[in-house]
């Protein structure tokens, strides 16, 4: 029994123990909490467990296989990172909400069946909603709001999907649906909403870069995978993901050169990442899945280590802007090293695990014949190699000098980042423990002469053009400014909507406020007023006493049995026409 | 607290550029000495990724310098007016 214990509830149970304790109990409960959840992930055999019943449909929370396995085991080894990323942070609530959170995401990964899922997707929304809140600035709390109003809508569009889908098939299982009408639409559009798909992003730009140094670590790992699991599973093989990926690839690195605030270009970057795995569900061979879950996984740690280097920076100096940083090499020389083996890495780099899993789902491309997809993936890669490779370190850490003399980052954040550094090394040099819990057996190898050697020509010559724009002046200034992205949009539409609200609405609103609420009741009170105790009163000068409430009391009986006689009256007539 | 750093010295940027250049000149040659095993046929060209990587950031770089940023730039307090 205690095998079959799953990890959402070790983690909302590790939720409530740290809201009651402090300093190294809370630390220690922090990691053993994913450390307990991986052993018990590890003990389980492949199956389905806690099924029960509800409104008639089997329910299934704890469904265990290799695909939501990959998952779990990364959820659990980025939570480990995360826990002791944070540990210095004295304030428990981002930790309690961070595990409800997580705990989430793994919920909707082992969840069986839709419902399950469509609740455990919901809480993420609410969790991860009270994270961004958590940079406390008023920036920080009007994108939560939009975050959250974009979640909503997209949370809404997948029930009504879900709902049809039940209706139609009288099935709630979670299994590979692909898109052949309304229902199984409206449920992929909801899962791309939280996969950032293009136009359907903005809130992850938005959002992301304004947590505070350690809430967006968090942000970052679990909305959006969660979201890319959901797609393999239902998804998989569906032709239109294949241009959605590659779109995904291709426009946020234009975005990422300009953008000045170093977590947003990595937040561009992530979409641009997400975009690979996409186009991989949707090629949908068994090698493409492989690489795209193994992406996934991969990309958990080295994204992770990324917003962590920047996250140290922001804590250390307080700035996060390509103008405000640079020359810090020599301050954070750790920061420094950890960041760049997350660069390498994200670059795809031989002998660094984004290298294995991404010739994946390029070679998967390639061999199903995909030319123009295959270009854009490459021409992407170079410029994943660009602005994550290249301007997140050089613009942070060498360039000019800034003048900022920050102390180097605690050593638990230096622990975090060395173990995924360590991480993504050796999984890049020993692929074989990754490839193994892969959901398919697929025999692959990365590591020929001509594929490595192509490699680094890509990425040598990438540098090159870099370098040369760089020193002949050619490469952009970073400039303070907002680049508009889709939901200019959506601010105007909901700005217009407003103001139509404030001009029209409200008056009207207001128009029958007055008249229901202040102009007949009072007109009322004062024809019911006893009209011969009123001159009395008045004659006789008596001030009001305990008599004038009772008054007032039995005035507003009045008006209320007056609003219901009327109300009685409007549904009559309604009714009746 | 000043620090001296690797790249204070001129020198030290000048052996890492000569580095960069020679690592690009050592991969396209290696190229040269392979039995190519290929998806398509423009990767059988030669210098065929390295000038694609090249090409690809250079338009990558121009395009967003001169036509994405007058498009979408904007004023830091754009939205709060």
């Amino acid at each position: 029994m205690i095998d079959n214990f799953p990890p959402f509830a070790v983690f909302y149970l590790g939720s409530l123990l740290v809201l009651l304790t402090k300093g190294r109990i809370r630390n220690t409960i922090l990691v053993a909490v994913p450390v307990i959840s991986f052993i018990l992930l590890t003990n389980v055999d492949a199956g389905k467990y806690l099924e029960y019943s509800f409104l008639d449909y089997t329910l299934n929370l704890y469904r265990v296989d290799k695909l939501s396995s990959v998952f779990g085991y990364a959820f659990l080894i980025i939570s480990v990172a995360i826990a002791f990323y944070g540990f210095h942070v004295k304030n428990n609530k981002e930790y309690v909400i961070g595990l409800i959170y997580a705990g989430s995401g793994l919920g909707a990964v082992f969840a069986g069946d839709l419902l399950t899922l469509y609740f455990f997707w919901e809480v993420m929304t609410i969790a991860s909603t009270f994270i961004i809140w958590n940079g406390k600035t008023k920036d920080c709390i009007q994108a939560g709001f939009r975050y959250f109003l974009f979640h909503l809508a997209g949370g809404l569009i997948l029930l009504f999907g879900i709902i049809l889908y039940i209706s139609e098939t009288g099935s709630t299982e979670f299994v590979h649906m692909g898109w052949t009408d309304l229902a199984t639409g409206l449920i992929m559009l909801g899962f791309g909403v939280n996969a950032a798909w293009p136009l359907l992003h903005t809130w992850l730009v938005d959002a992301y870069p304004k947590g505070s140094f350690f809430g967006t670590v968090m942000l970052t790992v679990f909305t959006t995978k969660t979201a890319i699991y959901t797609l393999a599973r239902g998804f998989s093989g569906e032709e239109l993901l294949i241009v959605v990926g590659a779109v995904m690839t291709a426009f946020p690195i234009f975005y990422a050169v300009l953008v000045n605030d170093l977590r947003k270009v990595l937040s561009y970057s992530l979409i641009n990442q997400l975009g690979f795995m996409v186009a991989g569900i949707g090629v949908g061979t068994t090698l493409a899945i492989n690489g795209a879950v193994g992406q996934a996984f991969v990309h958990i740690m080295f994204k992770s280590l990324l917003f962590m280097g920047m996250g140290a920076v922001f804590y250390r100096t307080g700035k996060i802007n390509a103008t405000d940083l640079g020359g810090l090499y020599k301050y954070m020389p750790w920061t420094t090293v950890f960041t760049i083996v997350g660069a390498l890495t994200i670059s795809t780099f031989p002998f660094f695990s984004a290298f294995v899993t991404k010739s994946m789902i390029l070679s998967s491309i390639a061999h199903e014949g995909y030319g123009i997809v295959w270009l854009t993936l490459v021409f992407a890669s170079a410029g994943v190699l660009h602005h994550s490779g290249i301007k997140i370190p050089y613009f942070a850490f060498f360039s000019h000098d800034s003048g900022l003399r920050p102390k180097e980052a605690p050593w638990n954040m230096l622990v975090a980042m060395g173990f995924l550094a360590g991480l993504n090394i050796l999984l890049g040099i020993y692929p074989a423990p990754l490839i193994n819990i892969l959901p398919y057996e697929v025999s692959y190898n990365p590591y020929t002469l001509g594929h490595v050697i192509y490699q680094y020509q890509l990425l040598l010559f990438s540098i090159l053009a870099f370098t040369l724009l760089l020193r002949s002046g050619v490469y952009p200034a970073e400039i303070r400014a907002i680049n508009l992205d889709f939901d200019y949009f959506y601010r105007k539409a909901g700005t217009i909507f407003m103001k139509f609200e404030d001009n029209y609405i409200l008056p009207c609103f207001n128009f029958f406020k007055k008249l229901f609420f202040e102009s007949i009741p009072s007109l009322l009170n004062y024809l019911t007023k006893d009209p011969v105790k009123l001159i009395y009163r008045v004659l006789e000068d008596e001030p009001m006493g305990d008599d004038g409430i009772k008054m007032q009391g039995w005035l507003i009986g009045w008006s209320v049995f007056v609003v219901t006689v009327f109300l009685v009256i409007y549904l009559l007539v309604f009714m009746h026409f | 607290m000043e620090k001296k750093g690797i790249f204070d010295n001129p020198r030290n940027l000048k052996i890492l550029l000569a580095a960069l250049y020679i690592l690009c000149f050592v991969s396209f040659a290696a190229e040269l000495l392979i039995h190519k095993h290929t998806y398509f046929d423009w990767e059988k060209w030669p210098l065929f990724y390295g000038s694609y990587g090249f090409i690809s950031c250079v338009m990558l770089v121009l395009v967003a310098k001169y036509i994405v940023r007058p498009l979408i730039m904007r004023d830091e307090d754009f939205y709060d007016r």
